[in-house]
């Protein structure tokens, strides 16, 4: 049996089309009720906390998971990254209100010590060490976007897809960090042992996107 | 408030009894076998462990300055220690030389982990140039788990001197570009870049399917030869693998042609140990000749590291402890008593001494201490923790140890 461990919220629609692409059953699954633990045919379904997701398989409780890169790169769980799904796509920013702008365009100097609220503290810390820039981190939970308008921090970083709550808190993008899509990762013990049931999934997603890249051409 | 620091532990309990049984089960098969224990130093000097392990390992380490000013490391690696052992201590005719530890290393723990110090107990076989170091020492270590009540473990081998074959006539860039994605576990990272670049077919498809040769030797090892063109590149791979299979280690071994190991010194064989009820490796090791070549010395070198705390979680020994019994001696002789407690151990019990004037408060220690069992040596009687009435001691052994 393999167990998937699944993001609830934003993707979990996108998971479970892929999901059902790739020939797993997920009739169960898209009406889980209160049920965190799914179990349909062959397959167990574990529904986490985006930001959980990773120790789920890091811990070798699941098999495989579907987590945003973000997510990935905040935990660093040990993981096997097997495919980038494309899917769930969206950006890690730096974003703040308009009158920061001229403050990141200029020297780094005029950046430090800023305070940055953020779900991602190490990718926070990681990102403006790569710049030389030291910066106050202020982890939240939630809500990121309230942190600069309610005096909190000077700027956010968080991901942003349309925009839209940016610009409903009065906030502008100041510059990108990193792309963000949803990934099928492994713990490293299913993917040395229980390859020839992971292996075969990687393949259909491996023909899927070839087939998707080739009707885009 | 007695606080340690953040990702240290004290272990004690059943968990510290069952990691000493665990860590004298391995060692015990060394040591049988003629592996020397080696206790290194805690502290190793900085300019003798850089250079020789690779950057993203070496960036876990612990520095710290020695009251002496040298700049040194907390010891984070056991192989390091042995390697440097062997160069120092032996001279070329001594060797091979087989090493044996159980010892802590220190890490910075990974983000998702929260350990600072890590149970290790492992052996090294240094210097030996012919055949056999690689069947002894995986062996042994099937051996040591089996003796530490792990009966079905999962050895997972690999050998990272494939990868030179099949990356053989691909663009050097590419090639460490396409390492350096296996070796992070990446595949996303490994295909997405495969899809990027122009190869002829047949090196495209041996490059696609490669690292997808995971899975049992008999079914491995044919695609593998049908791709490389070769039995040749897995020659040394299937030859332990036969070799541990005449052993009787055959249901216990899978390949993974494209498995890597963290260290980064390893330049042959390799190896992870896996449990069923664990994500994580147990533990794993392989040949490291090149690290060997950096100290100067020439030959093979081939060890393994164990996790001793999970080791020790995963084996029976916690759910098999001997009969435990608090032995009472206060109203006969010290001798006496000590004498009852060897009769005692021989038949495989577990005793503690209790030496207290009143005999209440040493059944209330044996009610604390969570024992089954409390002896009066002077009058001969055993009574159940916590029951009420007695019986004879030689009636209780012949039941308790009917052999």
């Amino acid at each position: 049996m393999l167990t998937i461990a699944l993001p609830t919220g934003r993707v979990q629609e996108d998971a479970i089309v892929l999901l059902q692409e790739l020939g797993l059953p997920t009739e169960k699954l898209r009406s889980p009720g209160r049920s965190l633990v799914i179990s349909e045919e062959s397959v167990r379904y574990i529904l986490a906390k985006p930001m959980d997701v990773p120790l789920y398989a890091h811990h070798g409780v699941a098999d495989l998971a579907f987590a945003g890169s973000d997510v990935l790169w905040e935990t660093s769980a040990s993981l096997v990254l097997l495919a980038d799904t494309g899917m769930g796509r969206c950006r890690l920013v730096v974003a703040g209100p308009p009158e920061m702008a001229d403050r990141f365009l200029a020297h780094e100097s005029n950046i430090m010590d800023i305070r940055v609220a953020t779900k991602y503290p190490r990718i926070a810390d990681a990102h403006f060490s790569s710049r030389g820039v030291q910066v106050n981190i202020l982890h939240l939970n939630g809500s990121i976007e309230l942190a600069p308008r309610l005096g909190l921090a000077d700027c956010i970083l968080d991901i942003v897809q349309s925009g839209n709550t940016l610009k409903a808190n009065h906030l502008t993008v100041l510059e990108d960090v990193a792309p963000v899509s949803l990934h099928l990762v492994a713990s490293r013990k299913s993917a040395h042992l229980q390859w020839d049931l992971i292996g075969d999934l990687v393949k259909r997603f491996q023909e899927r996107k070839a087939g998707r890249s080739h009707d885009s051409a | 408030m007695n606080r340690i620091p953040k990702g240290c532990r004290n272990v004690g309990g059943s968990l510290a009894e069952a990691m000493t049984q665990s860590r004298e089960a391995v060692l015990g098969t060394l040591t049988q076998y003629g592996y020397r224990p080696l206790w290194p130093s805690g502290l190793q000097l900085s300019e003798v462990v850089w250079d020789r392990l690779a950057p993203h390992f070496r960036n876990r380490l612990l520095g710290l300055n020695s009251p002496f000013g040298e700049p040194c490391v907390l010891r984070g690696d056991l192989t390091l220690a042995a390697v440097a052992h062997l160069a120092t201590h032996y001279a070329p005719h001594e060797r091979p030389l087989r090493l044996c530890y159980a010892d802590r290393v220190y890490r910075i723990p990974g983000p998702s982990d929260t350990e600072l110090e890590q149970f290790q107990v492992g052996a090294e076989l240094l210097g030996w140039e012919g055949t056999g170091a690689d069947i002894e020492v995986l062996s042994l270590l099937l051996r040591a788990l089996g003796r530490a009540g792990i009966t079905a473990p999962t050895l997972v081998l690999g050998d990272v001197t494939i990868f030179s074959v099949v990356f053989d006539g691909v663009d050097p860039h590419l090639a460490r570009a396409l390492t350096a994605a296996l070796q992070e576990d990446s595949y996303a990272a490994y295909y997405d870049m495969l899809g990027h670049h122009p190869l002829t077919p047949e090196k495209r498809r041996l490059l696609e399917e490669f690292p997808r040769l995971k899975g049992k030797p008999d079914q491995v090892f044919p695609k593998a030869a049908d791709l490389l063109g070769s039995d040749r590149p897995t020659e040394a791979l299937r030859s332990i693998v036969r070799s541990l299979g005449h052993l009787g280690f055959e249901d216990l071994l899978q390949v993974d042609l494209a498995l890597f190991r963290e260290l980064g010194y390893y330049s042959g064989p390799v190896f992870e140990v896996y449990l069923s009820n664990r994500g994580r490796a147990l533990g794993g090791g392989g040949r490291y000749d090149g690290l060997l070549s950096r100290y100067g010395l020439v030959g093979q070198a081939l060890g393994f590291a164990l996790d001793l705390e999970a080791l020790a979680k995963a084996s029976g020994i916690r759910r098999n402890t001997p009969v435990p019994i608090m032995l009472w001696g206060r109203e006969c002789e010290p001798e006496e008593a000590l004498r009852l407690g060897e009769k005692l151990l021989s038949r495989g019990a577990r005793v503690e001494m209790s030496w207290h004037d009143v005999q209440a408060f040493s059944r209330e220690l044996a009610r604390l201490r969570g024992y089954t069992w409390w002896i009066d040596a002077s009058r001969r009687t055993v009574s159940q923790v916590g029951a009420v009435g007695d019986i004879p001691l030689d009636l209780w052994m012949e039941e308790t140890f009917p052999c």
